[in-house]
């Protein structure tokens, strides 16, 4: 799991509120940007993705004490960031799929914006945007966070065939829309 | 381009140049500081919550201290496992048709955020809305909700299968196994409210078999509950994953680690069986009879014999979820896009209809009762009209 190295001592005793507030603000200085980038993907929006992370760490916080791998802890949070994000999209509703395609392409125009101009970037953010939300939860763990099969499976809580299967869903519907422009 | 590599190397810039054109937007120091104005709140919260559930763990381990000695299972030792079996030629498929006329009311939303059809008591339907916290007791024809039961869901963690046992209805919440207490809640079969939950160290996988229901209840440890009194009666050492199932007298679970299948005897709490099958995924087991499990085999599904290990029956349709109606026929959702009937004996594709994004499916009585996660709705299907075509 990503973040699992972070140099915290592995311990059986009930953390102090001290060791904990410190150990959960290191791991919220260290991976917040990360998580918020992760859920923003999946919602669309920076305020509903920071408030998904928010109460992530939340959680978090609450459990810690019965962490008995203070190191993995950080795989815990990305469990909560992926189903928070995809139960606040479920909660919406009503997003349209714009919406995000919008969030992909307008958030700080200037950056690689000549970039994302392109015919076939445009069309597979725009897949992105209409995919399935595990679907779209799947990629966005595979080619933002690297994370393998099993790492996804964790992640999720379902099995590796699951993973597969809507990732290969995924990238034929991504393939699909690429070659309709070429 | 359309070659997978050349696509997932654009998928991966596209992600990372929207990460980099998102992340000035991002307020990390603004946002620790609303994490930490949240914390004293937090605190609280978990203090009363933590003292319930380190004095039902301590009742967990005196009563298996007092009681019952905790069986410890054997890892198998030098039992050697049978092989994979030989599967027979994939079963005949069919191509999905259009939905008979009637069979389906496309409805609007009816409430759910994540929806999970899992049980039918007395002809009331149970949904468990996951990540929103929430049991719904339901007409399986009307969809016209009976009751609605919140219970405290946290971020990250997910229910498993509502599973009635005699009088109460349970529901194991898995969490990350980095993680200590979680719960297996209870509900009233015949109201639907909440009871006390059972404090466990790990939950997920549960099964209700003749000689009791067992359910996980710590990392790769089996329990047997009383469900009446909501204990946990003895415990011994399996691998689980996500599942149980009962089958040929034993409990089976997977062993991913070393791609096992794995039969242990529930009454002595040793394992007397196991199965490698490399290459097979761990998808919810199902026991389709006395000695049949259905289990995910390489590109399909397969019946696998546990008790001679052979696989008499198997189909290259993949089949998510599956429920067998009160004529033996099993029902089958592939892909999101199909609906499919198939021979419980063969696994040949009896019928095929096409659908949009149904990811569960279960049969209540003469309805065909399916869940659908992109929306959050649930369907009801007309049984019988299904099965006629017309």
């Amino acid at each position: 799991m990503i973040g699992g190295a972070l140099g915290m001592a592995e311990t059986d005793s009930v953390a102090t509120p001290l060791d904990r507030d410190a150990a959960v603000t290191e791991l919220f200085l260290t991976h917040h940007a990360r998580l918020v980038i992760v859920a923003q993907m999946i919602v669309g929006d920076l305020a509903t993705a920071e408030d998904v992370v928010q109460d992530a760490f939340a959680s978090l916080y609450r459990r810690w004490p019965w962490i008995r791998e203070k190191g993995a802890a950080i795989g815990y949070v990305h469990s909560s960031v992926a189903n928070g994000a995809r139960s606040r999209l479920r909660q919406r509703r009503r997003m349209r799929t714009t919406e995000f395609h919008d969030a992909l392409i307008d958030v700080a125009p200037g950056a690689d914006h000549a970039a994302l101009q392109h015919d076939a970037r445009r069309e597979l953010e725009a897949g992105l945007a209409e995919l399935p939300v595990r679907q779209r939860q799947v990629i966005v763990l595979r080619y933002y966070l690297d994370q393998s099969e099993a790492e996804i499976a964790a992640t999720l809580s379902i099995s590796k065939g699951s993973v597969k299967k809507h990732a290969s869903r995924a990238l034929a519907t991504l393939g699909t829309r690429l070659k309709e422009v070429q | 381009m359309s070659a997978p590599s050349d696509l997932e190397t654009q998928l991966r810039e596209l992600l990372n140049a929207h990460a980099d054109a998102l992340q000035p937007s991002i307020d990390t120091g603004g946002e620790l500081r609303k994490f930490k104005a949240r914390l004293p709140r937090e605190r609280r919260r978990r203090a009363a919550t933590l003292v319930a559930a380190a004095a039902a763990v301590i009742a967990i381990v005196a009563g298996v201290a007092t009681g019952i000695v905790a069986l410890t299972g054997s890892s198998g030792g030098d039992m050697s496992a049978a092989p994979a079996p030989l599967l027979p030629p994939p079963a005949p498929t069919m191509t999905p048709v259009a939905l008979p006329g009637g069979s389906f009311a496309p409805r609007e939303l009816n409430g759910f955020v994540t929806p999970s059809p899992d049980l039918v008591i007395n002809g009331v339907l149970w949904v468990d809305d996951l990540h929103d916290g929430r049991v719904v007791r339901m007409d399986p024809t009307t969809l016209h909700v009976l009751s609605s039961t919140n219970y405290e869901m946290q971020s990250g963690l997910l229910p498993g299968v509502l599973t009635q046992a005699g009088n109460v209805v349970l529901l194991p919440v898995s969490a990350p196994a980095v993680f200590g207490p979680t719960v297996i809640f209870r509900f009233d079969a015949r109201t639907g409210q909440e009871l006390p939950g059972i404090v466990v160290t790990a939950a997920g996988a549960i099964t209700v078999t003749p000689v009791g229901v067992f359910a996980t209840v710590a990392p790769n440890t089996v329990g047997l509950l009383d469900v009446a009194r909501g204990q946990v009666v003895r415990t011994f050492a399996m691998p689980v994953d996500r599942s149980l199932a009962f089958a040929d007298g034993l409990l089976w679970g997977w062993d991913l680690r070393r791609s096992l299948l794995v039969g242990v005897d529930p009454a002595r709490g040793t394992q007397v069986r196991e199965f490698s099958l490399p290459g097979y995924s761990d998808r919810l087991l199902t026991a389709l009879d006395s000695e049949t499990l259905l289990i995910d085999a390489p590109a399909g599904i397969a019946e696998l014999d546990v008790a001679t290990g052979q696989a008499p029956a198997y189909t290259n349709v993949e089949v998510l979820s599956d429920a067998t109606d009160s004529t033996g026929a099993l029902w089958g959702v592939v892909d999101g896009l199909a609906l499919v009937e198939l021979d419980p004996a063969t696994l040949r594709t009896l019928r095929s209809y096409s659908v949009k994004d149904v990811d569960l499916v279960l049969v209540a009585g003469n309805r065909l009762i399916a869940a659908d996660h992109v929306r959050g709705v649930v369907d009801s299907f007309d049984l019988a009209r299904l099965r006629s075509g017309k």
